[in-house]
């Protein structure tokens, strides 16, 4: 193994590197948030990584119809051009922490699925939206919506303080029952045995989520 | 110059984040596969909240599904680790083979101190402080922080401090709080020093 120290120079570049392959697909300037990196160090990377073909600068339409100038990894290329073919798709139903990796650059979450990532933790109660610690939902390519957990470690109970559907998205019988099957692994991943939803919104989703779960 | 659907923008994003694969074709929960996504994803972070389980346990269940926690915790604590506790996403979890890039924020930090935490510790070190609690856990295996008490300070704390310098190798602490009481030291530190011990460099005090 390799212990040698590596100048600044290079850890940095090293980090931008990462973050740019990490994350996929990415703007320029998010290629450092990967490693919490300031803009102003972590440009004249991404340019010398541009010049030396290692980041590729591509165009690609973002959630809002805008097309956008990005940047991707030459080695990611290839799963692009497959992806443009349908070759292939996402396919998963989990849930995120506020803390995932897919949301450490900054905005992309609104840029590429016209979505906001929040952690209110650290905001006062009243003044909170959705709750203190969302996780997200992410139904194949979409993020389809957020609930706030708290588990009752004693009793295993896991409480879904409030859960929210993201506006436009259809509430389909799939959709149901991909997000039941996710949160019964959730559960056992949490030694849970009950589950109680306080809140739900719409209601039905909370409902219909709930009937899922115990025919599942 | 082709513009990408936002549906292959997406379908990148995920995978590259390996957060694509369909459940129920996830790889078998064993370690292995516990440390291909965090090596995959470069490193996860460390946060104190834990309304469900800490968010460095969730990152790979959104992942992989359901797994052993312990096998996880193995990963760091073990005979063999593979990964450590350092500063890439804010605090995070890292493969041990990415170490080296820790070095030149370690070497600041000893060289260049910038807090009165830093400076204090770069005197503990001049007394030969940090040198004495190390060769106490070397040589007596991991005890609670508050245990070790060299010249009658507890010396827990200040070896989570001497290894964000670089001086006290590559301890992790696999319940980390944020508050200021001593911190404790896994009871398996010391099969945990046994898998530190092969990387000769990182079993020395050298602060």
């Amino acid at each position: 193994m390799n212990t040698s120290e590596p100048s600044v120079e290079e850890r940095d570049r090293f980090w931008v590197e990462r973050g740019a392959k990490s994350l996929g697909v990415c703007s320029a300037r998010q290629a450092g948030d990967y490693t919490w990196m300031k803009v102003t160090k972590s440009r004249p990377h991404v340019e010398t990584l541009i010049k030396n073909g290692i980041l590729l600068p591509i165009k690609g339409k973002l959630a809002d119809g805008q097309s956008a100038d990005l940047v991707i990894h030459r080695d990611n290329l290839s799963m692009l051009e497959q992806a443009a073919d349908s070759a292939f798709k996402a396919e998963r139903t989990t849930f995120l922490s506020p803390f995932d990796n897919l949301f450490w650059a900054s905005k992309r979450d609104e840029m590429l699925w016209g979505f906001h990532r929040v952690l209110e933790a650290y905001i006062p109660g009243p003044k909170r939206v959705y709750g203190y610690y969302c996780l997200q939902i992410l139904h194949k390519d979409r993020l389809v919506g957020r609930f706030d957990p708290k588990l009752e470690r004693k009793t295993g109970t896991l409480i879904l303080r409030a859960l929210y559907l993201e506006p436009g998205v259809k509430l389909s019988e799939r959709l149901v029952s991909d997000i039941a099957a996710a949160m019964r692994d959730f559960m056992s991943f949490h030694e849970a045995k009950e589950l109680v939803i306080e809140r739900s919104e719409p209601a039905v989703f909370g409902k219909k989520l709930m009937a899922s779960i115990s025919t599942q | 110059m082709t513009t990408y659907s936002l549906s292959a923008l997406r379908a990148v994003a995920l995978r590259t984040q390996a957060l694509h694969t369909a459940n129920g074709s996830e790889p078998p929960a064993k370690p292995e596969n516990i440390f291909q996504v965090v090596d995959q994803i470069g490193c996860v972070q460390i946060d104190t909240l834990h309304m469900v389980r800490r968010s460095h346990y969730l990152v790979p269940w959104s992942r992989m599904g359901n797994y052993n926690p312990a096998d996880f915790d193995g990963l760091m604590f073990g005979p063999r680790p593979q990964l450590f506790e350092g500063w890439e996403h804010a605090a995070s979890i890292i493969p041990l083979a990415e170490y080296r890039f820790q070095k030149p924020h370690q070497r600041n930090l000893r060289e260049h101190p910038t807090n009165w935490f830093n400076r204090w510790l770069n005197d503990q070190v001049k007394k030969d402080f940090v040198p004495l609690v190390m060769e106490r856990v070397r040589n007596e295996g991991g005890a609670e922080g508050k245990q070790i008490r060299v010249r009658g300070t507890p010396g827990g704390q200040l070896v989570e401090l001497a290894s964000g310098q670089g001086g006290a190798g590559v301890f992790i602490f696999p319940r980390r709080t944020h508050d200021r009481r001593p911190r404790k030291i896994p009871a398996s530190l010391r099969s945990y020093q046994a898998g530190a011990a092969k990387m000769g460099e990182y079993q020395r005090a050298k602060c």
